[in-house]
């Protein structure tokens, strides 16, 4: 059950990395507390702008992207874009753990996707 | 026919406990202004939320000294209060693209396009902009389907209020399609005023 956190945590900082890479992509939602947090000069703890946890299903999970586009970008196709890249790079770390039988990490990932600001 | 569906107004600005508005007081900390009745002189709430501000500043000057602190991208004071906007106010979840898909975007940063997009008009000028689902369509998952925009617009004299509403609609559908993938029913333009042209530039004062 411990290992649980851990791979969580895993899920999150793979989720954030791929997100963070997308083209279109102008930046993880930094939240405000996240941009005060900033201001005090420590690198905040957790990656900004993503949320995940255990899915429905044994061995799933649902992961929550928050992110402004950059502009030039359609919106959608940036969320589109977001969501495969996640999905790949939190499949690759189920697959890895041993969490799922190798390759059905994508049918066990569910991404959402919310553009919360252009800029 | 323009009807809002569950559109209601909410109120323009964000006001404090003590009834002082958040952007009246950031935007002019020390200047004179008019405080709410019986409002204190030594505010918690007011001292409180500028020492947010402080620390937004400090922020910013910090990331404008440190090019290392962004390295990709870059951080102006406009971003930052944008940021602080988007937070303080972000409006409705909209659904972005097919029925099926789990895309999502904030009414603010929509309708911050969809501003854009209309100011680009010539003597035209976007005021307050909002987007709202229309109702809850039977083929559509729970939150999902087209949205109503409803903007209001101050324009030039050189504008009939037909031809003003025509293009501001054309402006906002491109935007909607092009820009972000968001389904939009019906477009209500709402011209508040046409006005004489501001000096030379062709901006319309708002």
């Amino acid at each position: 059950m411990n290992g649980e956190p851990a791979l969580a945590d895993r899920v999150l900082r793979a989720a954030a990395a791929a997100a963070r890479e997308v083209a279109g992509v102008a930046y993880l939602r930094p939240g405000l507390a996240e941009v005060l947090r900033g201001a005090g000069g420590r690198v905040a703890r957790r990656p900004a702008g993503v949320r995940v946890r255990p899915g429905r299903s044994a061995g799933s999970w649902e992961v929550h992207i928050e992110l402004a586009a950059a502009r030039g970008h359609r919106a959608v196709e940036v969320t589109r874009a977001v969501r495969a890249a996640v999905t790949g790079a939190v499949a690759e770390v189920l697959g890895s753990g041993g969490a799922v039988p190798e390759g059905a990490g994508a049918a066990r990932v569910a991404v959402r996707v919310t553009v919360t600001d252009v800029s | 026919m323009a009807v809002n569906h569950g559109a209601g107004e909410e109120p323009e600005d964000e006001l404090l406990p003590c009834g002082q508005s958040l952007m009246e007081l950031w935007e002019d900390p020390a200047g004179p202004r008019v405080p709410p009745a019986g409002h204190p002189e030594e505010c918690p709430h007011c001292a409180a939320a500028l020492a947010e501000l402080h620390a937004l500043e400090e922020f910013v000057t910090r990331s404008r000294a440190s090019e290392a602190a962004a390295p990709r991208r870059e951080l102006s004071v406009s971003t930052v209060m944008d940021i602080v906007r988007m937070e303080l106010r972000p409006g409705r979840t909209l659904p972005l693209g097919e029925p099926d898909e789990d895309a999502w975007i904030v009414e603010a940063a929509a309708a911050k396009v969809f501003r854009a997009a209309v100011d680009a008009l010539p003597e035209v000028t976007a005021g307050s902009c909002r987007i709202a689902p229309v109702g809850a369509g039977g083929r559509h998952p729970a939150g999902r389907g087209p949205v109503r925009v409803r903007i209001e617009v101050v324009a030039g004299m050189t504008w009939t209020v037909p031809r003003l509403a025509e293009a501001v609609r054309d402006a906002v559908a491109r935007a909607a399609g092009e820009r972000l993938g968001l389904e939009v029913l019906a477009v209500d333009v709402v011209v508040m005023d046409l006005v004489e042209p501001a000096g030379g530039n062709g901006r319309t004062p708002w």
